[in-house]
């Protein structure tokens, strides 16, 4: 398997009147070909932050003090802004928002926000562009696309501008699209619809997917590696099917539990204790030590590394010998 | 067990008139909320379910009577609340509550929390002196898992879970009877979702609430309710117990809806199977069941006539020609 995406020990921190803020530290993963990889957590975990960084997009008070990301073989990092336009952002590595019509142009047809991205990187003529944009509307699943490329963003319904984003995403073929909460905004069963077309998507179109998220169920249908973030950490790092037959870190066994399920009757939810750290306050040691059920004095202390085990990595002292206590 | 009905629900109506004309067949509506009827028994949990459109929002608002119906009748406690005028109501509101969706925008970010969760007390228990009110606003907090150290802080100064709560300590301040939950637990994380259903789930057992409980989320409605109701554009589908519901359920519309978050829950996206098409405009509703547009079991006559809810048995009723 080739790795697509590479980050490499990438930490951002932000800047503002009350001093300056780590929102990731640190963290590592890889993108393989045609994989889609979930990055889980809660709110100010850091899993926008990240996608954000990788796409150059971080706001203006937003530094990168460390890391790499590298794509096909370059740091895309030390890329000028004008090449990172040129060259990466739309045509290598999109991006796709929750809210589609806060990322539409309200004055814009349809098809002129769709050709726009393949006159900009691939200098076609407009003809040629009309065409790859009613191919694209088509294979997003629109019915009558010559009519609705004509149309603006508010005729449409939200499941439909989510689509024409994801075509608006996918137009120039790019090897990576980045995925933040796409689905949140949706109805179950648009959603549904939704995530299906990403997942055919993917396998039609060579293209790799970071779906970054909040919920769990989600992460299920369409992942094939997980990461869970926690306070700009990556505290657990497996294959789908392992971190939910068997989450390692006890914040993930505690948001496993946390979530309602279908098949099972319980009186009282399993729950976390307290509330997530705010960034300008968190615990000395690990992170999650303030909340977490299998807290030990060493815990409080250092903050633990990403320990191998069998089907991934942990940071967690409990694993420190690959699980074998 | 015995039931006590504590609301009964008939034909109730909400229509919005979106085009003004002079002549009455004219004017366009939209039926958000379109003839339903029900019952809440006290000390339960009604699940309320549907997508975008559905008229679960406005439903919860007419219960409480934030927005007037169009017609119908809402029979609390035996006596029908439409058409109460403002000072009947205002009697009434102590008894029933609504906890919205965002608790920022529930609150003045001006008031501190204890004027926030005092302006219900001062409205409503002129009998109380300060330091009772006082006192008792501190029992509130504890009871919502707070402590007295946030009385003079701000809203702002929370995270969502922890004004959550403070939104609840105000909504039981009164002591109501019935509490409307719309979407009240879904702009929270997994983590602090769970601490709030167990808090809503507590508070019930100790002071005999009954909920009505709206929410898009199956997973936590079947967790927190007693009995289900399915809404689709203004229409009930499907009424049952939880547990039947997710057992057997008859509307193909249900049927939909469950199949996407069971099956083991150890199914992909790829596997499942999935409602084509979208919810049609609410000013489109073409005529019969609601659902034909998107139906994989549509016939005929599912065009032409619109299915009653109808009882399959005691406590399972479903609007569908072919629920056998």
């Amino acid at each position: 398997m080739s790795v697509v995406l590479k980050v490499e020990d990438l930490s951002v921190e932000f800047k503002t009147e009350r001093g300056i803020f780590k929102a990731v530290e640190n963290i590592s993963f890889e993108l393989e070909e045609k994989k889609t990889l979930a990055i889980v957590g809660e709110s100010g975990s850091g899993k926008s932050v990240t996608a954000l960084a990788i796409m150059r997009l971080l706001a203006q008070n937003g530094k990168i003090p460390s890391g790499k990301v590298i794509f096909k073989g370059n740091d895309i990092l030390k890329y000028s802004n004008k090449d990172m336009q040129r060259k990466i952002l739309g045509q290598e590595i999109s991006m796709i928002f929750q809210e589609p019509m806060t990322s539409l142009n309200p004055i814009l047809k349809i098809k002129e926000q769709l050709m726009e991205g393949l006159i900009q990187h691939k200098n076609i003529s407009k003809a040629k562009a009309y065409e790859a944009a009613l191919e694209i509307l088509t294979k997003v699943g629109i019915p009558s696309p010559k009519e609705r490329l004509e149309q603006f963003p508010h005729q449409l319904s939200g499941g439909m501008r989510q689509r024409v984003m994801i075509a608006m995403g996918l137009i120039c073929e790019p090897s990576v699209m980045i995925a933040d909460e796409p689905t949140t905004a949706l109805d179950v069963s648009i959603e549904a619809q939704i995530l299906k077309l990403i997942e055919e998507l993917k396998e039609n179109m060579n293209t790799s997917i970071l779906f970054i998220t909040h919920d769990l169920n989600v992460v299920y249908d369409i992942a094939d590696d997980v990461i869970v973030m926690y306070c700009g950490q990556i505290i657990e790092k497996r294959d789908v099917d392992s971190i939910f037959e068997n989450p390692l870190h006890p914040y993930t066994k505690g948001l496993l539990g946390a979530m309602p399920k279908i098949n099972e009757e319980v009186e009282i939810l399993p729950t976390i204790e307290g509330t997530v750290p705010p960034i300008n306050n968190r615990p000395k040691g690990c992170y999650f030590n303030t909340r977490c059920n299998c807290v030990m004095p060493i815990c409080k202390e250092n903050s633990p590394k990403l320990y191998k085990v069998d089907t991934g990595e942990v940071k967690c002292f409990l694993y420190e010998n690959g699980g074998n206590i | 067990m015995d039931k006590k009905l504590l609301f009964e629900v008939k034909d109730i109506k909400k229509y919005f008139l979106i085009k003004k004309a002079k002549k009455e067949e004219d004017k366009v509506y939209v039926k958000a909320v379109d003839g339903l009827s029900f019952e809440i028994y006290e000390g339960e949990t009604l699940g309320v379910i549907g997508e975008s459109g559905c008229g679960k929002s406005t439903l919860g608002r007419n219960m409480l009577r934030l927005e007037e119906p169009t017609s119908g009748s809402i029979i609390f406690k035996g006596r029908d609340i439409v058409g109460l005028d403002k000072r009947q109501m205002l009697e009434l509101r102590k008894e029933m509550q609504f906890i919205f969706q965002d608790p920022h925008s529930s609150m003045n970010p001006k008031l501190t929390i204890k004027d926030i969760i005092s302006e219900p007390l001062d409205n409503f228990r002129k009998d109380m002196t300060n330091e009772q009110k006082t006192n008792y606003i501190i029992e509130l907090l504890e009871i919502v898992g707070l402590t007295k150290d946030v009385l003079n802080r701000y809203p702002h100064e929370f995270s969502g879970g922890q004004k959550q709560r403070i939104v609840i300590a105000r909504g039981i301040a009164l002591n109501p009877s019935f509490v409307v939950c719309d979407e009240s637990v879904s702009a929270l994380d997994v983590s602090v979702q769970a601490q709030v259903i167990n808090l809503l789930k507590n508070l019930q057992k100790k002071f005999s609430l009954t909920y009505m409980f709206i929410s898009h989320d199956l997973r936590v409605i079947k967790h927190i309710s007693d009995r289900i109701m399915v809404l689709y554009l203004g229409n009930i589908m499907e009424i049952a117990e939880s547990n039947e519901l997710f057992k057997n359920p008859k509307h193909p519309y249900t049927k939909s809806l469950i199949n996407l978050v069971s099956s083991g829950e150890k199914v992909k996206i790829n596997d499942k199977q999935i409602l084509k098409g979208e919810i049609p405009s609410p000013l489109q509703i073409s005529a019969g069941c609601p659902f034909n547009t998107r139906c994989p079991q549509a016939q005929d006559k599912c065009f032409k006539e619109k299915p009653l809810l109808e009882d399959l048995n005691e406590t399972h009723k479903v609007a569908c020609f072919f629920a056998n």
